[in-house]
């Protein structure tokens, strides 16, 4: 079953075309990678599928067009996003940052949530005092509070550590197992992104360049040219 | 001496309970609404209206009611299609509207002076050391607590209000999160307009009804909004209270400055601190 569809997607700000006539078909239970140069397109395409920034084409999610409808209406329908900075409020307490979104999508108090991520030691403390890496996690939790059963993380890698990448990419794919949630992916970290993916698109300057498995876009001439180089 | 500083919370309070709603407002539709003072002069019109023929109370409650709905309708006519407009738009059309609500009570109405008759139960004096003071006034600065503790307490307790903090820190991150901001908003300016119909009734037996009534107390209340800083309440209930003793208290002893004073306060904060007292907290 497709979890979720994107058809046509173009972005242009002024003259600069972003996304050109994007599609893009993640089955259920499917971790998709998007990769790519800076500028190739891959956050706006994640903004584009969260409705966050408006363009044209259409959005399917579960089979039903989602493409007017706003963030809020499409996290309440188990779409859910994290964004490359946190999305955090640093003056909320972790506790109630759950509970915000937990109320927010399915009235719970998603007291849950803080016990799978491992957060309640952190519970009552300011989200903007506790350390990069919980924050990270906190991300994490925040996007997975409410059972989405579609999650769109853009680089939750970014400024980790090497373990605490390796930790993370072993807590995706747990859940993507465990939930069954289907996950699209932006990272730079190849290492997450080989260790994780089931199929990977690329991006080069706002078009798909390849879109394949992990070992088949590894080997790919166009990719390795475009992006991986020889770190492949 | 003692008198005045009452009469200053009274006026301190009543800034407060009609400013919390322009603070609301702003902090979930970063909106600059001219037409606020004017939702207060239609409470109290209505209020005046209601109670001639109901009495004070039900013109309260009432008038408060239909506020909430003007708000509402407010809100989903005016303020949520033009949210992604420049905000000058937005300002122009408040101000627009500030001048047809001026216009309506005109012709309604009549440019005539009214007054509200206060309600029985709180028409008595409290005498005080050497004075006394009268108990409806009395009854204003209680409103006026009333109003920040109960908006305080739906702020840190309820589910609306958790949806509100957060939806003032950050709409779109709040919106991503899975609030339904378009709901919050439209509650939020109808509490907010309900507040100033509500200070409108509760103003109406110690200020004259005029037309004017809306542009003179309009301009406070946005300089305790920014004094406050922009969508705070706590800013808000703090700066209320400071401008209501200047304002009484500078009739007395410097009454050539009293109405300067407000502004000076509002650019030395606004150098010394530019996002207000209270920065951007809810």
């Amino acid at each position: 079953m497709i979890a979720l569809a994107a058809t046509g997607i173009t972005k242009t700000y002024g003259g600069f075309t972003a996304l050109s006539d994007v599609s893009l078909s993640v089955e259920h239970g499917e971790i998709r990678a998007l990769i790519g140069p800076n500028g190739a397109g891959k956050s706006t395409l994640i903004d584009a599928l969260s409705g966050r920034n408006p363009c044209l084409g259409r959005v399917e999610l579960m089979g039903a067009d989602i493409s007017r409808l706003t963030p809020g209406k499409r996290r309440r329908l188990g779409l859910s996003r994290s964004f490359q900075k946190t999305s955090i409020f640093p003056r909320m307490t972790v506790r109630a940052q759950i509970e915000l979104a937990a109320r927010a999508v399915d009235g719970s108090d998603g007291m849950d949530v803080l016990d799978e991520f491992d957060l309640r030691p952190l519970a009552d403390r300011l989200a903007g005092d506790i350390g990069y890496g919980d924050q990270r996690r906190l991300d994490l939790a925040l996007a997975m509070t409410g059972q989405p059963h579609t999650l769109l993380l853009d680089e939750p890698a970014a400024g980790l550590s090497f373990e605490e990448s390796k930790r993370l990419a072993a807590h995706l794919r747990d859940i993507a197992a465990r939930r069954g949630v289907t996950v699209v992916i932006v990272e730079h970290d190849m290492d997450v992104v080989f260790a994780i993916a089931d199929t990977i698109t690329v991006l080069q300057l706002g078009q798909v360049l390849a879109e394949g498995r992990p070992d088949d876009i590894r080997a790919n001439p166009d990719v390795v040219r475009a992006y991986l180089g020889s770190a492949a | 001496m003692l008198i005045q500083c009452l009469n200053g919370l009274v006026y301190g309070a009543l800034l407060f309970s009609l400013a919390s709603g322009l603070a609301l407002m702003f902090g979930l539709r970063r909106i600059v609404n001219f037409s606020h003072g004017a939702l207060y002069m239609l409470g109290a019109y209505l209020g005046y209206s209601i109670a001639t023929k109901l009495g004070f109370w039900p013109a309260l409650v009432l008038s408060a009611l239909a506020l909430a709905g003007l708000g509402a309708l407010l809100d989903a006519a005016v303020f949520r299609p033009l949210q992604d407009r420049d905000p000058l738009i937005i300002l122009l059309v408040t101000f627009g509207l500030a001048l047809i609500a001026e216009d309506v009570v005109q012709t309604i109405w009549g440019n005539d002076t009214h007054s509200l008759a206060m309600p029985a139960l709180l028409a008595g004096i409290v005498e005080l050391p050497g004075s006394s003071f009268p108990v409806y006034r009395i009854a204003i600065i209680a409103f006026g607590l009333l109003v920040a503790g109960g908006l305080s307490l739906w702020l840190k307790f309820s589910r609306v209000g958790l949806f509100v903090r957060a939806a003032s820190f950050n709409p779109t991150l709040a919106a991503i999160q899975g609030v339904d901001t378009d709901r919050v908003s439209l509650m939020v300016v109808a509490v907010g307009a309900a507040l100033a119909g509500a200070s409108g009734v509760v103003a109406a037996p110690i200020l004259s009804l005029a037309p004017s009534m809306a542009a003179d107390i309009l301009v406070d209340s946005f300089i305790v909004v920014v004094v406050g800083g922009l969508g705070s309440l706590t800013g808000a209930f703090i700066t209320a209270l400071i401008l209501g003793q200047i304002n009484v208290l500078g009739i007395v002893f410097a009454p050539e400055f009293t109405a300067l004073l407000p502004f000076v306060i509002m650019v030395g904060v606004l150098i010394w601190k530019p996002t207000g007292l209270a920065g951007n907290r809810v």
